[in-house]
């Protein structure tokens, strides 16, 4: 009786198992024109028999910042962590990921994605306009096709070289834009830049930047 | 004199060669990048080319100073030379940009084919020398 | 003859002795598998021995760039893309080489910087830093 307990004490830390059960490992995150940044709360609970600590959280990216409550959960308890990305000025389809770690021996690690598209504002065709040197100088053509249902006006084109003559066209009202860049006769090497600047989104409306430049 | 001369160029040269093979084996990493860019070796032979290659120069360096061997290390040495120049011609036959190595780092050589060449012909020149000498002198 | 081959194999041994002795010990062994490149990634040994003119293009966050980057090299990174993407385009030229860093192997924001600026400007010539700052770091001591 007394080496069977005797063995029992001995052995059980062996029998215990630990478990984090978290709930969503891959969170899709919805997206509006305008946001900043992108929360999503990744809940967990300790399913395992012994309490767990988190060592230690970090994410593939600068941009995403996690929060944790406390570090030790008992077991039974419940939790969150919110992971905040911030977008910055990123498009197309994001995947941040979140890597946890514990001192959890049989799991002591986890990895979270944040997914998030970001779908963009405008398509344009390209940001240089490039005259190489036995180039001819015929006018290039920028276009902007904005992508969102709603009209989207440019409000302010300029350039900071006036030697580069500008004429902008709006083909499809609130739509489609066409830039045309002439860069002059003259044979000499000049650059300068064209800002474009729209009223989308309201609190944080586009300005799009082109590089001109004649070598 | 001459006797001078050739006391000299023989240290000269295993000083030069325990230099180079000390400089490789302190970064055999740098080293082994060097030799891929090659693109002669597979990979495991220029894994290994990297560690024995500076050592195979640094004992027989030393051999030619102490004056132990030497005409054994000259002999390897003079392989050596040999073989690199071959690979040398061929990289520059395949139009590679390659990295020297010859000191260890890369740092910023040009791929200069010509000065490569030039450098390694003068070194295996002399050390065939010393070997042709030495050997006229045992057999004196 | 004999003298030669005995002369010449206790060489090749010692060599080999050594050789052995100096893999096991040596802090700076290299992989035993071949570093393989991804597209448009490139080593810091051969970027450094580049002929051509390098232009470095540093995609981490401003925090990190303002407490210590590769010289002369460039902010460009996706939180205030417009604006730096100007910067970056002025110093731009067709003959320079491009090549884009970020912290270290597991970071992937070289590779979207990279990839941005061939969508949007149709540059080719750009390439990512296999290793990243991480490698700069180690090579410079």
């Amino acid at each position: 009786m007394k080496i069977i307990s005797l063995v029992l004490i001995i052995f059980s830390p062996l029998l215990l198992q630990g478990q984090m059960q978290f709930q969503e490992i891959e969170n899709q995150a919805n997206y509006k024109f305008g946001d900043k940044e992108v929360r999503r709360i990744f809940k967990f609970k300790n399913d395992g028999d012994y309490p767990v600590t988190f060592n230690s959280i970090t994410s593939s990216c600068g941009c995403t910042t996690t929060s944790l409550d406390k570090t030790t959960y008992l077991p039974g308890e419940k939790g969150e962590i919110e992971a905040i990305f911030t977008i910055g000025q990123r498009e197309g389809l994001q995947r941040k990921k979140i890597t946890v770690l514990t001192d959890d021996s049989d799991n002591s690690r986890y990895e979270f994605i944040l997914e998030v598209n970001i779908p963009k504002i405008a398509e344009i065709n390209t940001r240089l306009l490039y005259w190489k040197k036995d180039e001819s100088l015929d006018p290039k053509t920028i276009t902007i096709d904005f992508q969102p249902n709603e009209p989207i006006k440019i409000t302010d084109l300029k350039t900071s070289n006036d030697s580069f003559n500008l004429d902008m066209d709006e083909v499809l009202t609130g739509k489609k834009y066409i830039i045309l860049v002439d860069p002059g006769t003259a044979r000499n090497s000049k650059n300068g830049n064209l800002l474009v600047k729209t009223d989308f989104p309201k609190d944080n409306p586009k300005i799009y930047f082109f590089h001109l430049r004649v070598q | 004199m001459i006797k001078i001369l050739f006391i000299v160029l023989q240290i000269g040269m295993g000083s030069l060669f325990i230099i180079a093979g000390t400089l490789k084996i302190t970064d055999p990493s740098n080293f082994l990048t060097a030799i891929e860019t090659f693109q002669l070796l597979p990979y495991p032979l220029a894994y290994i080319s990297a560690y024995l290659l500076p050592w195979m120069e640094i004992i027989c360096g030393l051999a030619l100073i102490l004056n132990k061997g030497q005409q054994s290390a000259l002999i390897i040495l003079t392989a050596l030379i040999a073989i690199f120049i071959i690979a040398l011609a061929l990289s520059w036959e395949r139009g590679l940009d390659i990295v020297c190595g010859c000191f260890g780092k890369p740092g910023s050589l040009k791929t200069n084919y010509l000065l490569l060449l030039t450098r390694n012909f003068a070194i295996l020149a002399t050390l065939i020398l010393i070997l042709i000498r030495n050997k006229k002198i045992v057999s004196r | 003859m004999n003298l030669f081959i005995k002369e010449s194999g206790l060489i090749c041994l010692l060599a080999l002795f050594l050789s052995l002795l100096t893999w096991s010990i040596h802090p700076g062994t290299p992989s035993y598998y071949k570093v393989e490149l991804e597209d448009g990634e490139i080593l810091l040994t051969i970027a450094l021995q580049s002929t051509d003119p390098v232009i470095w293009i540093d995609a981490r966050s401003k925090e990190n760039f303002e407490l210590d980057h590769i010289p002369g090299a460039i902010l460009l990174n996706e939180d205030n893309w417009e604006y730096l993407l100007a910067e970056f385009m002025e110093k731009w030229n067709p003959d320079l080489k491009v090549i884009v860093y970020c912290d270290s192997l597991l970071c992937r924001a070289s590779k979207n910087v990279a990839q941005r600026l061939q969508d949007e400007l149709q540059l080719n010539n750009i390439y990512t830093l296999y290793g990243g700052w991480e490698t700069w770091t180690i090579e410079k001591k």
